[in-house]
């Protein structure tokens, strides 16, 4: 009789875990405005926020939010919930440019960018890198073509953003990874090394295609709480390769 | 892991189940099953020199750690140790049999996935596709029907790899600079051969003749009269 009321009180145990587990695993609602201000001004950061711009959920656990500081400069900040029952950051930056944000571990990756107006700059663009290499070791020849991917982002009203890296660029880097993790010996692992030498760029480019940066007065600045958010470097003509 | 690999591996399990059954038989006093399993299994660990051979690793077993382990702590009693010590040595020259298996089975796998033959990295075709990677490569279409014969017809060549390099992009141009990459596309939706445990990356050449074919273990260079553009395209 006492087996049986053991059993009992496990299989409720177990079934009430369960339950609280997934009730831990729902995010509570995000910051309302004025509590986001608050909360992103006593991080301590170097200046101010002044107003909110959007909160964009990206989904339930990731939030994306572009602000303007109170010196005039354009930022955001990116949010994951996390399980342990609070919302944190995971970067506050004002730098130029966009950063890339890795979800999950980088199952899925997007850009997010937060521009200043300027009718001068229409487009972002965004780019996917390996350098061409080549190299001959013990007679044996190697080549390694340069990859170099593009995506146009327009900039009209609304200068801020979420954009989700293209499913090719994840399946390229995907199959550059698999590349290398078939090899069965370390010794040469350095020169196949394909998938880590991607890196990843920007420009913003006006109504002719040129070049064209936003000038702020202001310095940016960037803080990151996690590996999560990378910054992207700024790259110009002599960066880049173009076709015909 | 190979096919090749795997089913000579296998093997050798079978060979150590079959080896400690013989043991079992030849001794008179039983002891039990998964007794037998963890001093074979334990027998097998091993302080072990590796050496790389043709992208293998080879690992030569030198002191047997498990066999000593277990020595240790049987010391005190040793009628049971003169019974399970049979089984820790079997699974110490294990590793010798292990590593036979390797060395056997790189001879074999190199007659079944020839190694300069393009069919080997590029065998069955799930709606092969062309993606350019470079500002240089136009959107162009393959034909799956073209790619097979395409395929038989390739030779393997060596290649200049360090003249491609500064042909594709001399020292002292002026930005914007205008490149031609040699290799602007990738084939996907290609698989090799069944069993090999090959991955590859294959890059095409912008003529639509020539494959470079990069593994783990090195790239391979394949080139062919017939191009491999769908009709109507250079």
């Amino acid at each position: 009789m006492n087996k049986k009321v053991f059993v009992f009180g496990l299989v409720v145990l177990a079934i009430a875990t369960f339950f609280f587990r997934l009730q831990l695993k729902e995010p509570l609602p995000f910051f309302s405005e004025n509590d986001l201000i608050e909360e992103l001004n006593s991080n301590g950061n170097y200046a101010r926020v002044s107003e909110i711009l959007d909160m964009v959920s990206i989904d339930e656990r990731h939030v994306f939010v572009p602000f303007v500081l109170e010196n005039g400069r354009y930022g955001f900040s990116a949010w994951e919930w996390n399980p342990s029952r609070k919302w944190e950051i995971l970067a506050f930056h004002s730098v130029d440019g966009p950063s890339l944000w890795n979800i999950d571990n980088r199952s899925e990756r997007y850009f997010v960018y937060n521009f200043p107006p300027d009718d001068k700059v229409t487009e972002l663009h965004v780019y996917m890198i390996r350098d061409r290499n080549a190299w001959i070791s013990y007679d044996v020849p190697a080549y390694l073509p340069r990859i170099q991917l593009e995506e146009n982002i327009s900039l009209g009203d609304k200068r801020y953003g979420v954009y989700k890296m293209p499913e090719e660029w994840v399946e390229l880097n995907d199959r550059l990874s698999e590349n290398e993790t078939g090899r069965t010996d370390q010794l040469f692992s350095s020169l196949f090394s394909q998938h880590e030498l991607m890196h990843y760029g920007w420009r913003t480019v006006g109504q002719n295609g040129e070049q064209r940066f936003i000038e702020q007065e202001e310095n940016g600045f960037g803080s990151s709480y996690s590996g999560a958010v990378l910054f992207l470097s700024t790259l110009s003509d002599q960066d880049l390769e173009f076709g015909e | 892991m190979n096919v090749v690999q795997a089913s000579l591996t296998l093997i050798v399990w079978v060979a150590i189940v079959l080896l400690a059954n013989w043991i079992y038989k030849k001794q008179n006093e039983k002891i039990k099953l998964w007794k037998i399993a963890l001093l074979t299994l334990a027998g097998l660990f091993s302080f072990s020199f590796t050496l790389p051979k043709d992208g293998e690793m080879l690992r030569i077993a030198i002191l047997p750690l498990g066999v000593m382990f277990l020595f240790f702590f049987f010391r005190k009693k040793k009628e049971k140790w003169n019974i399970y010590r049979k089984y820790a040595w079997l699974g110490f020259w294990a590793n010798y049999l292990f590593l036979a298996a390797i060395l056997l089975s790189q001879p074999i796998y190199q007659q079944i996935y020839i190694e300069n033959q393009a069919s080997t990295y590029l065998a069955s075709f799930h709606d092969p596709t062309l993606t350019a990677i470079h500002p240089s490569g136009v959107e162009k279409s393959i034909d799956g029907e073209v790619l097979e014969s395409f395929v038989s017809s390739m030779s393997q060549q060596s290649f200049p790899s360090l003249d491609w390099y500064y042909e594709t992009k001399p020292y002292d141009q002026q930005a914007p600079v205008h490149v031609k990459e040699k290799f602007p596309y990738i084939l996907t939706g290609v698989q090799a051969k069944w069993g090999s445990g090959i991955h590859s990356v294959i890059y095409v050449e912008r003529d639509g003749k020539g494959l470079l074919v990069s593994t783990p273990k090195g790239q391979h260079y394949f080139r062919s009269e017939m191009g491999v553009f769908g009709e109507g395209e250079e």
